[in-house]
């Protein structure tokens, strides 16, 4: 399980929930940026980083399909912010926002490299969870049926954990039901909080959880990791053991984006 | 002198996907392999550069620094003026920025009086298999746990050129001389069929330089069957 090749003829799934409500406005604990900074921003890079993996001489191979779910940008709503299905990824091209040039130091050399922006940070209104897990549960269901022999998909929910339509409980247990012929869909969770309690990453069990008061449903309906994960979750955090979820509690920029390296790497190290 | 060569890209990709590159030259007897990796990008065409500055440059009877060298730096500025910088894509460039790589190996062989002098020159993990009556050997790697996921490579750099009097740190590498009589056979193959190779042994030697299967169609179903990794495959057989 889990070890499907992933290749232009049987794509992998990308799914990503935004939390895009009012709370998201809130400054991380520790930090001077609000989370929906953080989590665009994750987003963004991590989509970049995904088509920099897919880019080959002659241009980006179609090695994934993606799809990003906005929800609490209007009262109730969830919907898809790039478009109503996921896409190739071919296509994030041609939605780039802006592009920002930034300066990087490789190998002590400066090197220069353009960013896109797809998404900017957007904290509205209240917090449908429980309807963007039904839209990515109708998004996936659909998505397995065509691929079959397909890496099983990747959704990840970035939020800050407070579901004003309902417990995301049993929603996100059909979403996980949902399968290829590889495994079952995967949900990660990155709960970000203006709490100030210690940041937590792949625990195993609910002691590990901190003090917040949606940190236990989150941890819930995060999927245990597989294997494969787990070596790699094992690199950067060292305590993480068996039995660890996909789950992150006030992760950073900087966490965001390995924690979302790590399933991606583990995917990307199945292109072929 | 007699060789045969084959060049096939991995199963699912089109010919012009393939990032191996190789050369055969038997008039000049020169003859060289290279894996361009895949997790970078005009790394086939970093692979071609390679091999076609050895095939200029791979008088490999003189000063090993010297060769590596000259080899190294004009394949940089090959590299670099055969890309069209101004025209690339955000994402092509980001990648492009952080250079090609590939790992190489290049032979030279010379007739002496009574036999043949075969001088070797490799970094990473595509291979030369030499058999003659009295031994069988394979350079750089020596068995199957060599053929690990990080082999030595060469890198193009940032994608600015070098200059004849610009530093320029040469990379790790090995070179190999044998003394070879008429008869003996000898292989280079980029990394999976070189593990395939080896696996096989002598009798797989043996085979391949009497007859090196031409057909697409072979070498995918060892592929799909999983006897051989999907990958790249470039392969020449020399007989002596």
């Amino acid at each position: 399980m889990y070890e499907a090749e992933i290749s232009r003829r049987n794509p992998g799934l990308f799914l990503f929930l935004l939390d895009q409500s009012r709370s998201m406005s809130h400054k991380l604990s520790g930090g001077e940026r609000s989370k929906a900074v953080e989590a665009t921003d994750a987003i963004n890079k991590q989509i970049a980083e995904l088509i920099n993996r897919c880019t080959k001489s002659e241009g980006v191979r179609h090695y994934f399909d993606l799809g990003v779910i906005g929800y609490g940008f209007e009262r109730s709503g969830a919907a898809g912010l790039i478009s109503d299905a996921p896409v190739p990824i071919t296509e994030m091209e041609n939605v780039i926002k802006k592009m920002e040039t930034r300066k990087e130091k490789v190998d002590d050399q400066e090197v220069e490299f353009q960013y896109p922006v797809w998404f900017e940070p957007v904290a509205a209104s209240d917090t449908p969870m429980v309807s963007a897990l039904k839209l990515a549960k109708e998004w996936v269901e659909k998505w397995v049926q065509d691929h079959q022999y397909s890496y099983p998909p990747v959704v990840i929910n970035i939020s800050d954990g407070e579901s004003t339509d309902g417990s995301p409980t049993d929603i996100s247990k059909e979403l996980t039901e949902l399968s290829t012929k590889d495994g079952k869909t995967m949900l990660w969770n990155c709960h970000l909080s203006e709490s100030s309690a210690q940041p937590v990453s792949f625990p195993e069990d609910e002691s590990k959880l901190p003090q917040e008061k949606y940190a236990s449903t989150m941890f819930s309906i995060s999927t245990v990791l597989p294997d494969s994960m787990l070596a790699i979750a094992r690199e950067e955090y060292q305590d993480v053991t068996t039995g660890a979820r996909a789950y992150v509690f006030n992760a950073r920029l900087e966490d965001l984006i390995k924690l979302l390296d790590i399933g991606t790497r583990v995917a990307y190290s199945r292109v072929k | 002198m007699r060789s045969q060569s084959i060049i096939f890209p991995k199963v699912g990709n089109t010919q012009a996907e393939c990032e191996d590159y190789l050369m055969s030259d038997d008039l000049n007897m020169r003859f060289a392999v290279s894996d361009g990796a895949s997790d970078s990008v005009f790394s086939g065409l970093w692979a071609k550069c390679l091999v076609d500055t050895f095939s200029q440059y791979g008088n490999l009877s003189g000063n090993p620094e010297e060769i590596i060298n000259k080899i190294y730096r004009n394949s940089i500025n090959l590299w670099h003026d055969k890309i069209e910088w101004s025209n690339l894509k955000w994402n092509v460039k980001n990648k492009s920025v952080l250079g090609s790589y590939a790992t190489f190996i290049g032979m030279e062989i010379r007739k002496s009086e009574k036999n043949y002098r075969v001088n070797c020159i490799a970094v990473g993990d595509s291979c030369a298999f030499i058999r003659t009556n009295k031994r069988f050997e394979s350079f750089p790697i020596k068995d199957v746990s060599g053929f690990g996921l990080h082999p030595d490579l060469l890198w193009s750099g940032h994608g600015e050129p070098i200059f004849d009097d610009s530093p320029l740190e040469i990379p790790d590498y090995e070179m190999k001389n044998y003394t070879v009589e008429q008869g003996s056979k000898i292989l280079l193959a980029s990394d999976a069929a070189s593990k395939w190779i080896m696996e096989g042994g002598i009798k797989r030697i043996d085979d391949l330089t009497t007859y090196l299967n031409p057909e697409k169609s072979y070498w995918d179903e060892l592929r799909i069957s999983g006897e051989m990794k999907n990958d790249d495959i470039s392969i020449i057989t020399i007989e002596i």
